[in-house]
């Protein structure tokens, strides 16, 4: 079951990360070149197509999954993506899925990046039951040659604490 | 208690930072020294101004820290937690950074840090802008280490 979770967590990353994107004044160039990333990444994991996710990422793109394992270059993601993929295929998929982004925050950090970063909160359910977790997801966005190319994903899962001061 | 190694766990970047010897961005490694000096101590407002004025920072717990005054107040609060610590150890495991513009690296690494009588391995990511020929951090975002200590102590509960 954490599995699952964890893979629809990064199943949704994008899917907020484009809605993150519009939240804020990003130019209409530019939103339409990352919806056009958000989308071509969402059919490649439909189809379970790691191949197709790769010329989504620069090529010495990094990320972070949520187990803190540091994943570097875009062959490596995507290969790491091939291994996930499959493991996904063995896991009982929820009956269904809500998600809704609990924070945000979406800059430039010139004209060719842009940083989002947000917390997502997804509730699966299967029959009768249902379990929510929360990550927080920072992804830095690079255009090169007029594309917008994942560079830097990191996926924080969120840990129920006392506040801070408390 | 139970949340001081999560709050110490950014001061990681820093410790493996200051360690960090590269002649092409001399000029980043002292600002990396001297921003791991300020660190150390209680001056969180000096701390803070290491930071670009809407930097965020994502700690091991997930939660967000947007801008300088937030980052002092995590600052502060993570040197109560800490007390009486008098030093924070670090180890590193792995690490890589890399030039996206001249002005802009990215930092990359996984390290062990070690607060009191506890201990932790994350892996975490730092941006970094130049401005002026100094170094200031744009944004920081960790991950605790699955089965690593900072299960054991319950910070993934």
């Amino acid at each position: 079951m954490k599995n699952s979770v964890l893979n629809c967590f990064i199943f949704c990353a994008f899917a907020l990360f484009t809605q993150n994107i519009q939240a804020q004044t990003i130019s209409a160039a530019d939103q339409a070149g990352i919806t056009a990333c958000y989308n071509a990444f969402m059919a490649a994991f439909e189809k379970l197509d790691a191949a197709a996710i790769g010329p989504l990422l620069t090529e010495n793109a990094e990320q972070i999954i949520p187990t803190g394992e540091i994943v570097r270059g875009r062959a490596n993601i995507v290969a790491s993506m091939e291994g996930y993929m499959a493991f996904l295929k063995t896991q009982p998929k929820p009956d269904r899925m809500e998600t809704k982004n609990v924070a945000q925050q979406n800059r430039y950090l010139s004209t060719d990046l842009i940083l989002t970063t947000y917390t997502e909160e997804s509730t699966l359910y299967f029959g009768d039951k249902s379990r929510t977790e929360k990550m927080t997801t920072s992804v830095i966005m690079r255009k090169i040659n007029g594309k917008w190319l994942a560079d830097l994903i990191t996926l924080t899962p969120v840990m129920a604490m006392p506040e801070m001061g408390k | 208690m139970k949340n001081f190694l999560s709050d110490i766990l950014l001061m990681t970047a820093f410790c493996l930072l200051a360690q960090w010897v590269n002649a092409q961005e001399a000029d980043l490694n002292n600002h990396l020294n001297e921003s791991l000096a300020v660190f150390k101590v209680s001056d969180s407002g000096t701390f803070a101004k290491f930071f670009m004025p809407n930097a965020e920072l994502i700690d091991a717990s997930g939660k967000t820290f947007i801008g300088r005054k937030a980052i002092r107040e995590w600052h502060q609060q993570m040197h109560r937690n800490c007390a009486p610590a008098k030093e924070i150890t670090s180890e590193i495991i792995s690490k890589r950074t890399r030039s996206i513009r001249p002005d802009l690296l990215v930092m990359v690494a996984t390290t062990a840090v070690k607060c009191q009588n506890h201990s932790a391995t994350v892996a975490y990511n730092c941006l970094f802008r130049r401005i002026d020929s100094q170094w200031y951090v744009e944004t920081c975002a960790i991950v605790p280490v699955e089965g690593s200590a900072v299960e054991t102590i319950g910070l993934n509960r």
